[in-house]
């Protein structure tokens, strides 16, 4: 499974409410990162602009913790224990300790899981065109 | 609302002549140059006064319906400019009613909202389909908005939503509902002098400055029926206001009638739909329109159908036909108080009348103009000028 198919599966599993919101073609948008927003005119419109920011700001989140502890299974050269990876997750990235701790957890797991599985047959590291991932993504 | 609730509920309909008078009162409200020579005619009956009836009441329809198309061309250019513009480079492929509404639901809309409403124009043949077209746009860009444009006189609806019927589940199917919701209900929560503003009034100020031979009393009780005006403008913002919030809270309710328990019980479990806030609205009515979801949602789930529509529709504010009255009485006197009319009055009249069918086809030549743009931008062969991106598809699903 490459990055961008573990967010959408993350977004999906631990955050249902907006997913459900935003549809699976716009989180799926929103995960490849290459979409710009579009507002219409006229009519009358449901707005998920709000719920679409909150995604946006979690998928940067999730990036940089994917790529951070895909560094860290490759420094390791070996599996990573989820202790370790929330404590490294909450130490790099300021965002992540702000999230619920529920779904901190179910991302860790995830996460963990996903970076154990096979290393060696993960690519670097996942692209994402955020602005924001570029100081998580250098090792 | 399908059809085995409909059959277990079968309490006989009951015409309430007290509430025809006021719908009578409310049409009068637009129908101000008719009323007037009716009036007329009534206190100088003649065949130049029959004539001027006659006169009154096509200069009366065609005006309205000027007023109507131009709203039309409107919504049209909103369409254009407002969003497809905006969603330039996005592929629109087209879905029917019937790929994301379970059979039993999409008969009983197509029964209930568009045969039984259209029947009474004598175009029955007229289906759901028809007038419902569903658009899934895809393409780089995420669509911060489903979006529904609508118009209130050819009833052609227009939704663009962002996912294919397969992944509309949940909470998305409710979203697509309530944009379904908006066309099939806004013949309710739009009354047609919503969209009029004041021009009916106005026409008729013009056609009385026209026709009239001023006196004292005709001065008076025009000067009188122009300060009325700004009421009935004050009144009409107040509508447009109030009708917002009913529009949206209808179209929940509409959405809301038609989910399975499971469905329902995902829309209520979402604590994310509390921030779905429309902008347009303020924040007492954002909270209103919420609460009487999460209300709906509830009595649904407990099976309380009827509950769910007797409230909902309880908001929907009827006219407030003393107020109506003024006009229709200001108008009347304006009547009363005329000169006989004279039969070169009629031949000018009559001219007048023909420069509005011009008039009026002029426009509808200009929506025929504006439809083919829209179908041309999503069937994909944008004429050049109008778009720079690449050629969207439309797939017939």
């Amino acid at each position: 499974m490459d990055p961008q198919s573990l967010v959408v599966e993350i977004l999906e599993e631990v955050f249902p409410d907006e997913y459900d919101i935003a549809g699976p073609a716009n989180v799926r948008r929103l995960a490849a990162g290459t979409g710009e927003s579009v507002r219409v005119d006229g009519g009358s419109s449901l707005d998920m602009a709000q719920v679409l920011n909150e995604l946006q700001a979690v998928v940067v989140i999730l990036y940089a913790s994917i790529s951070i502890l895909h560094a860290l299974t490759r420094s390791a050269h070996g599996p990573v224990s989820v202790v370790t990876a929330q404590a490294t997750a909450e130490e790099s990235i300021p965002e992540f300790s702000r999230l619920d701790p529920k779904k901190r957890d179910a991302i860790i797991d995830r996460v963990v899981r996903w970076v154990n599985e096979d290393p060696a047959a993960r690519v670097p590291w996942p692209s994402h065109p955020a602005d924001e991932l570029q100081s998580y993504a250098q090792p | 609302m399908t059809d085995a609730v409909l059959s277990a509920n079968p309490a006989p309909y009951r015409v309430n002549r007290l509430k025809v008078l006021k719908a009578l009162v409310s049409v009068f409200r637009t129908q101000s140059i008719f009323l007037y020579q009716l009036v007329v005619f009534a206190r100088y009956p003649s065949w130049a006064g029959a004539g001027m009836v006659l006169v009154g009441l096509a200069v009366n329809q065609l005006a309205v319906n000027i007023v109507f198309l131009y709203k039309v061309l409107r919504g049209r250019r909103q369409l254009i400019r407002g969003c497809l513009d905006r969603m330039r480079g996005c592929t629109f492929t087209r879905y029917t009613a019937k790929d994301f509404l379970e059979s039993s639901v999409h008969t009983d809309i197509d029964n209930w909202y568009v045969s039984r409403s259209l029947r009474m124009l004598r175009m029955s043949k007229v289906r759901l389909e028809h007038l419902l077209k569903i658009y899934v746009v895809t393409g780089p860009a995420f669509i911060e908005q489903l979006s529904c444009y609508y118009d209130p006189l050819f009833f052609d609806s227009y939704i663009f939503i962002t996912d294919p019927p397969e992944e509309t589940r949940g909470v998305r199917r409710f979203f697509v509902l309530h944009e379904i919701g908006h066309t099939q209900m806004a013949m309710a929560t739009h009354t047609a002098a919503l969209y009029l503003w004041i021009w009916p009034y106005l026409c008729f100020v013009l056609w009385v400055v026209l026709t009239a031979t001023w006196s004292a009393g005709t001065l008076a009780i025009g000067t009188a029926y122009l300060c009325a005006m700004l009421i009935w403008w004050e009144e009409w913002k107040r509508e447009v206001a109030d009708a917002r919030a009913l529009s949206e809270i209808v179209a929940d309710c509409f959405a809301v009638g038609y989910l399975s328990a499971d469905e329902l019980a995902r829309v209520a479990r979402n604590q994310k739909l509390s921030v779905l806030l429309d902008r347009e609205m303020n924040e007492l009515q954002n909270t209103t329109r919420l609460a009487r979801l999460r209300e709906n949602i509830e009595l649904m789930m407990r099976g309380d159908e009827d509950a769910v529509l007797e409230r909902t529709f309880a908001a929907v504010p009827e006219p407030r036909w003393r107020l109506l009255l003024a006009p229709v009485g200001l108008v009347a006197l304006v009547g009363l108080c005329a000169a006989p009319p004279a039969a070169r009055m009629v031949g000018w009249m009559t001219a007048l009348v023909v420069v509005l069918v011009a008039w009026l086809l002029g426009l509808f030549i200009v929506k025929g103009v504006y439809d083919n743009v829209i179908e041309t931008r999503l069937s994909g062969s944008a004429p050049a000028g109008l778009s720079s991106s690449p050629s969207p598809a439309l797939v017939d699903a």
